[in-house]
């Protein structure tokens, strides 16, 4: 008799933190303690909170433990399953409050959110169809082609306000309808899950840990759009992704759930992957389809859209990861239950990735309409390490950052890009103040600069140039007038280009131009970065006070420009040689190395009149300079 | 299976009698020859050889029944692919969005004195290279690194030293 369920997260963040040793630890103790019989352990996909991994959910209480090590588990069963009390130490705490929390309802990261797409991941073991079977899986595909015609299925999906959740936000039933339309034969449909955009991570969630919603989703359309064929295009960065819907696929078609006759009805499916090989460009579709073809992944011009022209010229419907997940939630619950959910223009939750300088990293599903605030405060935890909050990424490389000032926006594809930003796929990237804005500006264009396919100059050319005045910015060896090159430029750039990479890359720069103009005037004015990051304006000196000269920083120092002061137990920094590495400072246990930006005044502390060699170091030439 | 005996027996081995190439050709054949799988062919003969030399290329492109330039053109085009032999274990320093905004160029330098290597250079006992990537998804766990398959997430500029010793003994 199975009295509890011990699900273990196996998603990428908790293997990598020890999910894997937890397991084995966790296995070999109950078999230990004679329990293996009433305790069934199962590994998931991805719970959300990946900061605090490895997590672990015991069922039936719905206790939730955090950062659980292989070292712990002889406590945690000795209290919970043979004492049968939580075992308090691994709770966690709200983040704020500090509060325990002893079930995942009442912990706030999970309470606040609305599971729709993420209704199995951390629940089922996604290399089991049993298990996705058990929770009405492939019941939506049953019911279609039991019972629905493709045009009630497609105008189902339209009723829904399902919107394509790959970026645009383009209504998927009207998508749909183009490719079903086309006389031309034979169709397609193809998955994207090339999830590019970096500080993004959902669509891996649901491909490692709900696979078979995606096979599902696609059927369901393929039999929608007359389609006997897909393709799941998904990034080599993910190989346990691939290595889950390898099983998952197999697992389908053996039984008869892909492939020939399915339900009986008549409708073959048939579904293979394609595995990218490291280009951002290809999540753009037109790329993506070029790849699939084996071919170098260069965007096409639209029109033709893929339902007119797409896989090797014929109709074709591309869908990202999520949007595919939610057609068959729809199907089953339909179209009307699905639109409670969300706002009037948009319906549906959406996952969200949180990343960067956040206390709950990890994913997040939400109604649209939730606010910023609400996703990066409540949900999220707030900023830790008691920083200021500075500015939200929303939508990637294509994207922009949000300031303080629009935090209570609420959530929708409209209200992010009246902003300057964009919904994206779902990353949204803190940062804090400790965030240089012309870094992170430059961070951007330096990624869009490095994966456009080269096809058209705008982009190729634009996005170099533009690169050029940022880095010069940030050497601090710009001038005012390029404030203004910039700004150009970067509209130029945005009208030109041929494909999203190079109309969406000048965002960041805009944005932040826009919100955090003050930042650029620093760099370029008085020769100051304000978050001190960029390196060329940056000043590190000893606090004579502080100093213990204990010698750290003379030996970590990778130009050897720090020095003994002679005959005391000090150390000093020789300005002229210093590359600004912060090497010392965090090597330095007793914070006495300070970092500081202060422009053309800087003055450094004055020279000791002898300075020696550290212990250790073989004199060279410089030395006595 | 048929099938796949028929495309076998069309087309010949390597002159070298590598049993690589026999793999590789048992992934061409999957594919069915089809000069449309030239990526998922180039995966399998990067895995089995660790690089795209000038030799493996000119076979593929001579099973696909493709220009060479083609299969060239494709083989630049992608991060993925290397036509320089790296080393057996590469490691990745993800400096996607994340893990720049938590430190990764800190990371990428520390190992990179640790292992005595720039970014794109392989170790003397060519065990080791190094290389930056764009986002490896494990942003919540931010900074990060991969190898192979493996995460090291969570890292901090003087964890590296301890890394180094510990955690890269398991790669041999
Ligand atoms: C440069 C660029 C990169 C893109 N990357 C992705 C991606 O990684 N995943 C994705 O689903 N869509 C991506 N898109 C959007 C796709 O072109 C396409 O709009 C989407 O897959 C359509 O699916 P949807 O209607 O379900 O959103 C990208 C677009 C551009 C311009
Ligand atoms: S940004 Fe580093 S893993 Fe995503």
């Amino acid at each position: 008799m199975i009295r509890a369920h011990c699900l273990i997260c196996a998603g990428a963040g908790c293997i990598s933190s020890g999910a894997h040793a937890l397991k084995e630890a966790l296995t070999a103790e109950l078999k230990q303690r004679g329990l293996d019989n009433e305790i069934r352990i199962v590994e998931t996909g991805c719970m959300g909170p990946c900061d605090l991994g490895p997590v672990m959910l015991v069922h039936p209480e719905g206790t939730f433990y955090q950062k659980v090590t292989a070292l712990d588990v002889p406590k945690l069963v000795e209290e919970h399953f043979i004492k049968g009390r939580p075992y308090q130490p691994l709770l966690p705490k709200e983040a704020p409050t500090g509060a325990v929390v002893n079930t995942q309802r009442d912990f706030t990261f999970f309470a606040k959110q609305q599971k729709i797409v993420l209704e199995n991941c951390g629940l089922i073991d996604p290399e089991n169809i049993h298990e996705y079977i058990a929770r009405d899986g492939y019941a939506a595909l049953g019911k279609v082609l039991t019972s629905m015609k493709p045009e009630e299925v497609i105008a189902e999906i339209k009723a829904s306000g399902l919107r394509g959740r790959g970026g645009a936000g383009f209504p998927t039933g009207v998508k749909w309808e183009l490719t079903a339309k086309n006389p031309v034969k034979p169709h397609y449909v193809i998955c994207n899950a090339d999830e590019g955009d970096p500080g993004a991570f959902m669509n891996r969630a649901v491909l490692e840990g709900d696979p078979h919603k995606i096979i599902e989703g696609m059927a369901i359309g393929g039999y929608a759009m007359g389609a006997n064929n897909g393709y799941i295009y998904i990034r080599a960065e993910y190989p346990l992704a691939v290595k889950r819907l390898q099983i998952a696929i197999q697992q389908a078609y053996e039984l008869g759930l892909l492939g020939k006759n399915l339900f009986e009805t008549g409708f073959d499916f048939d579904l293979e992957l394609r595995i990218g090989a490291g280009a951002f460009v290809c999540g753009e579709e037109t790329a993506l389809m070029r790849s699939i073809e084996g071919r170098r992944g260069q965007p096409q011009p639209r029109p033709p859209f893929p339902a007119q022209r797409g896989l090797w010229g014929k109709p074709t419907n591309i869908n990202n990861v999520e949007t595919w997940a939610t057609v068959p939630i729809i199907i089953r619950n339909g179209a009307s239950w699905y639109g409670q959910f969300g706002t009037a223009r948009t319906k549906g939750t959406k996952v969200f990735a949180l990343a960067g300088k956040i206390r709950n990293t990890g994913l997040a599903e939400v109604p649209f309409g939730t606010t910023l605030r609400e996703l990066i405060f409540d949900i999220g935890g707030g900023i830790p390490n008691g920083k200021k909050f500075k500015a939200v990424q929303t939508g990637g490389p294509s994207g922009g950052v949000i300031p303080a000032q629009y935090l209570d926006t609420p959530i929708e594809y409209e209200t992010l890009q009246a902003l300057g930003s964009i919904m994206g796929s779902g990353g949204m990237v803190v940062v804090d103040e400790d965030t240089c804005m012309v870094d992170f500006a430059r961070f951007f264009l330096e990624f869009c600069c490095d994966e456009s396919c080269g096809k058209c100059p705008p982009c190729r050319v634009g996005t170099r140039q533009l690169l050029n005045i940022l880095e010069r910015i940030c050497s601090g060896e710009a001038e005012l007038e390029d404030l203004d090159r910039l700004e150009e430029l970067a509209l130029m750039v945005k009208d030109a280009s041929l494909c999203g990479l190079g109309q969406t890359a000048p965002n960041p720069v805009l944005t932040t131009l826009k919100y955090f103009r003050d930042e650029y005037l620093a760099h370029i004015v008085e020769k100051r970065c304000p978050a001190r990051v960029c390196r060329d304006l940056l000043q590190f000196t000893i606090i004579e006070e502080k100093c213990v000269g204990c010698s750290v920083c003379a030996r970590v120092c990778p130009v050897e420009t720090i020095f003994k002061v002679g005959g005391q137990k000090k150390y000093y920094i020789v300005q002229d040689k210093c590359i600004h590495c912060g090497a010392c400072l965090e090597a330095c246990k007793f914070q006495a190395i300070n970092k500081t930006s202060e422009g053309e005044g800087f003055i450094p502390p004055p020279r000791p009149a002898v300075l020696e060699l550290p212990p250790g170091r073989k004199p060279t030439a410089v030395v006595t300079s | 299976m048929m099938e796949l005996q028929t495309i076998r027996s069309v087309v010949t081995s390597h002159p070298s009698g590598d049993a690589r190439f026999a793999s590789l050709d048992d992934t061409i054949a999957h594919y069915k020859a089809e000069p449309t799988a030239l990526i998922q062919v180039l995966h399998a003969a990067q895995q089995l050889f660790g690089y795209l030399s000038p030799d493996v290329l000119r076979y593929i492109a001579g099973k696909l029944k493709l220009p060479l330039a083609q299969v060239y053109g494709v083989v630049t085009f992608y991060h993925l692919f290397t036509l320089v032999p790296r080393g057996k274990y590469q490691i990745m320093v993800c400096r996607g969005t994340a893990c720049h905004v938590r430190g990764a160029q800190l990371i990428l330098e520390r190992l990179s004195q640790q292992l005595g290597i720039k970014e794109g250079e392989t170790t003397k006992d060519n065990l080791f290279s190094l290389h930056s990537a764009r986002c490896i998804g494990a942003c919540a766990m931010a900074p990060a690194i991969a190898i192979g398959d493996d995460v090291y997430g969570k890292l901090t500029p003087d964890k590296v030293p301890k890394f180094c010793q510990k955690d890269l003994k398991k790669y041999t």
